[in-house]
């Protein structure tokens, strides 16, 4: 199994941890990733609000390169995924855009759950599991870019999903109910209008922790980011120490194949997972 | 200029294209993007108003009002409309012709951002979070926000001290000089 990686800005700075633990996951799990030579930053939050243009022909630029290599592309950054997945419907539904970005539609353009969630991975994570999760409890956190626009992404339910579930499931952990799936984080105001985001992040925190989490789990890097590097502020508001660990998915499934970097992927976090996965005999 | 049903007010802000138009005219006012929004309780305009107003050719009003710049663009509206309106597409348009026309943003910081941040992809390629996150605080006069939470990202290696550059930045700089952000 073999795909274009595209790891995107995020995944180089304030969420390394994730590209760290997306590759190494992925090589343990017999999933060969070839990063795309030369890629630029798809645009983000930013490239839709200002002009219409470079919303589509930034992804462009990466997508024909993507389609002449042949293989299908994995975007793990949830936002990547869903500017190259728009930016490519757009130029195929577009006759004018197609003339100016030849773009055939030849490859799938994946996020990081369609790959970790695809039959034969999740097969190989429930087999390869040499220290299931037993006893972790977590709530699966998607965001909005993982399930929305809900007519680019097409997940499997846009108000529940479960894809992220059955992948914590396979690796062994408690996935608790919660009322927060696709509850938005604030994640595109994260530096404008940062009291906004304290708001919206504190209420996914708090349901988290009203439910019994001993962790959230997500894909998203906007989102892990606002949640993890928050709390300290939150903290400072509320006055309440908040200790709430937000992880990435790949990272859990990383201590599940015991995965001898993950040590390595915690010292990231501004919240340290570590003293709980200890107490949990995971670390 | 696309017919919407009623007179544009100034006519400063550009009516919704034909296909946009319609499906926004399908609104019947329940409410339930409005009762979804994150920020709803922060806005001037609420989306179900918003939408009525791009219904009655009022956009001039959308443009002037706050609750534009605070849309994060979630997509909530989008997804749980029953008549398939996502306001974002409504907006983006509306926030392009402003930037385009240099209309008023009202001080909001999130244009400036969001300017900055192609800024800085325009000049290297990619994000180069010192870069973004210094010329933002420069055009904003908000040099002491997140002074604290930025050094103890910048020890766990978050921050790059260096641009971690596209190698091809030609092309990049192509695809803006034909846009229409200048």
């Amino acid at each position: 199994m073999e795909f274009t990686y595209y790891p995107g800005c995020s995944l180089k700075g304030s969420a390394q941890e994730l590209d760290e633990s997306f590759r190494s996951v992925s090589e343990k799990l017999g999933v060969t990733l070839k990063e795309l030579p030369d890629w630029a930053c798809c645009g983000a939050s930013s490239a839709h609000m200002v002009d219409a243009y470079l919303e589509t022909a930034l992804p462009a630029r990466d997508l024909i390169t993507a389609e002449r290599l042949g293989r299908d592309v994995v975007a793990p950054c949830a936002g990547c995924h869903v500017r190259m997945k728009a930016a490519s419907m757009k130029i195929l539904e577009d006759a004018e855009l197609s003339r100016q970005f030849p773009l055939r539609g030849g490859i799938r353009i994946m996020s990081g759950i369609d790959m970790l969630h695809d039959a034969d991975v999740i097969k190989r994570i429930r087999e390869r599991s040499a220290k299931p999760l037993a006893g972790l409890k977590v709530v699966a956190y998607y965001g909005c870019l993982a399930v929305r626009p809900v007519e680019v992404v097409d997940p499997d339910d846009p108000e529940n999903p479960k894809q992220m579930d059955e992948v914590l499931e396979a690796v062994g952990a408690e996935v608790l109910n919660w009322p927060y799936k696709t509850d938005c984080c604030g994640g595109s105001l994260a530096l404008t209008r940062t009291d906004l985001v304290l708001k919206l992040s504190q209420k996914l925190i708090d349901m988290a922790i009203a439910v019994g989490a001993d962790a959230m789990v997500t894909l998203c890097p906007m989102c892990q980011a606002n949640l993890d590097t928050r709390q300290a502020d939150i903290s400072k508001l509320s006055g309440r120490n908040y200790q709430m660990p937000v992880l990435y998915l790949t990272e859990l499934i990383g201590v599940a194949l015991n995965d001898s970097q993950a040590s390595h992927w915690f010292e990231k976090h501004m919240v340290s997972p570590k003293t709980m996965l200890a107490s949990k005999g995971l670390i | 200029m696309p017919q919407t049903g009623y007179a544009t007010s100034s006519g400063k802000v550009t009516a919704p294209q034909a296909d946009l138009a319609s499906v926004i005219n399908q609104c019947y006012q329940c409410g339930k993007c409005s009762a979804g929004c994150p920020v709803a309780t922060e806005m001037d305009l609420m989306p179900h108003q918003m939408v009525r107003l791009a219904v009655l050719g009022d956009l001039d009003r959308i443009a002037a009002s706050k609750s534009i710049w605070l849309c994060l663009t979630c997509h909530t509206c989008g997804a749980r409309c029953p008549n398939g309106i996502d306001v974002p597409a409504l907006l983006d348009p509306i926030r392009h012709q402003i930037l385009r026309d240099k209309m008023d943003t009202k001080g909001s910081p999130v244009p400036i951002f969001h300017k900055t941040f192609m800024d800085t992809i325009k000049t290297f390629g990619r994000v180069y979070e010192l870069f973004l996150i210094g010329m933002y605080k420069l055009r904003t006069k908000k040099y002491f926000d997140d002074m604290e939470l930025g050094m103890q990202m910048f020890k766990k290696g978050k921050l790059h001290l260096l641009p971690q550059k596209t190698g091809s930045l030609s092309e990049v700089k192509q695809v803006f000089k034909k846009s229409g952000l200048k």
